[in-house]
């Protein structure tokens, strides 16, 4: 009896030896909270502008050829408005784009939009939520800046540049040139002037605007559904609606009649508008 | 005779007592060697915490140090950062990374002093000491093209990291002043978002 009970206790398989992970565990314990304190868990991005250029290089053209009026698109930012300009000719129903007939490429003022300080209320009650929860005053020039930028009707700037951009579209194709050809020069580019105090956030969202097709509330709203249920469907949970330009790819599915994605290049006016 | 009963028994009590008390100890034992503390599954979370935090470090290259006096700007663009030269607009100062002089261009209510605008005139919209830096570095970059053969091409790009309360006066200083010195392609820092 007895010496079976050695036997057993001899040849019984020995515990596993336990590896002693305690100053592994000290390490990590350290590294850890380092790592988390120092990691940032905020994406940059980064906006392109060119900076106008007084004198530009004139193109190579054929002496035969007439130069083409440059469209000379330009938002102006001033105080209490943005103003749109461009050197061509609107008809009637701001329809059909065409250089002036004398060809003297004069930039005209198409569209005024008027700032509405009530436009600036939801955002600023938004602020007003975040820093209840957080339980401090708000700073009195965050407040300021916010409602000074939101005043703004970012989406009339962004539809009145589609119907620009529309009527040079339908110009060209009454004028008969090929697609991709236009009857001005530089029509892809939109020029940003500035008053010298407005803030930096607000050219950043005007650069955004001009920059490619917002979306409307409603399209907005769509858009949601037509994500969820994408998701629900693939089972995908990062779905590609935007381009690298920030650009809102594919709207013909959500019905809009003038579904050109359109993207202007931006550039910096080099005078400040007194 | 009761009595030495008794005492028998009392004694085979304590004995029996002290078998259960050994057997207890032995179990504890026993349960000591094998069980330890539930490490293991902790182990595994602290090793994937970690594996992830070194990965977010890793491209620590692009990120940017906010503080009270630089806020990005939201906007809805997606373009990478970039490596390039970074000019800093923060409320106080104008900073170009890793100068090595370590100049600073001093913003007084956010606006450039007249007096460290080239010829002490605002209107010529450039700003002495950063055209002097800019200029170091975009000769420095062309230098290296030259010895690299080309193969690190001098693209003309800076980044500009600015606090959004910072007025388009002294943005568009900083953008003619580095259009000047040699950068004509500049890309804003902003952050993902709307």
């Amino acid at each position: 009896m007895a010496s079976k009970s050695t036997a057993k206790r001899k040849f019984a398989p020995k515990p596993a030896p336990e590896l002693d992970l305690k100053p592994i565990m000290n390490l990590m314990v350290v590294l850890i909270p380092m790592l988390l304190y120092s990691a940032s868990f905020i994406k940059f991005a980064s906006v392109n502008a060119t900076k106008a250029s007084g004198q530009g290089k004139p193109k190579e053209l054929d002496p035969d050829d007439k130069p083409k009026p440059p469209l000379k698109l330009m938002v102006k930012i001033t105080e209490d408005s943005f103003i749109i300009e461009a050197a061509a000719l609107l008809d009637e129903e701001g329809m059909i784009a065409s250089p002036a007939e004398d060809g003297s490429a004069q930039a005209v003022e198409l569209f005024t939009i008027d700032i509405d300080e009530a436009k600036a209320e939801d955002r600023l009650n938004l602020l007003r939520a975040e820093y209840k929860e957080k339980k401090r005053p708000i700073p009195e020039s965050l407040l300021e800046s916010t409602k000074k930028v939101y005043s703004y009707d970012f989406l009339q700037l962004n539809t009145k540049i589609g119907i620009i951009k529309k009527a040079v579209k339908n110009g060209d194709a009454q004028a008969g040139l090929e697609k991709g050809e236009s009857q001005f020069d530089k029509a892809d580019q939109i020029v940003i002037a500035a008053q010298g105090n407005i803030p930096y956030e607000l050219l950043i969202k005007v650069m955004d605007t001009v920059r490619c097709k917002m979306l409307t509330p409603a399209q907005k709203e769509a858009r949601k559904e037509e994500i969820a249920e994408k998701k629900a469907k693939e089972g995908k949970t990062k779905i590609r609606n935007r381009n690298k330009y920030g650009c809102i790819l594919d709207l013909k599915a959500l019905g809009d009649e003038d579904a050109n994605t359109y993207y202007y290049d931006v550039i910096l006016n080099s005078k400040l508008i007194e | 005779m009761d009595k030495k009963k008794e005492h028998q028994l009392r004694i085979d009590k304590m004995f029996e007592d002290q078998q259960a008390l050994k057997k207890f100890i032995r179990k504890l034992k026993r349960e000591k060697a094998t069980g330890g503390m539930g490490m293991n599954s902790l182990m595994d979370i602290m090793t994937i915490l970690l594996i992830f935090l070194l990965k977010s470090f890793s491209n620590k290259a692009d990120s940017i140090q906010m503080s009270e006096e630089l806020q990005l700007p939201k906007s809805t663009g997606l373009l990478k950062l970039e490596q390039t030269i970074k000019v800093y607009v923060t409320k106080n100062s104008i900073i170009v990374e890793k100068d090595s002089k370590g100049r600073e261009v001093k913003l007084q209510n956010e606006m450039v002093d007249d007096a460290d605008m080239k010829d002490g005139s605002p209107d010529t919209h450039i700003i002495a000491t950063l055209k002097d830096i800019l200029e170091e570095k975009a000769d420095y970059l062309k230098d290296l093209e030259r010895a690299s053969g080309g193969k690190r091409k001098f693209k003309g790009l800076i980044t500009i990291i600015a606090d959004k309360t910072i007025p388009y006066r002294v943005i568009n200083d900083v953008v003619e002043t580095s259009s000047v010195s040699g950068f004509k392609k500049v890309k804003f820092a902003v952050i993902q978002g709307s």
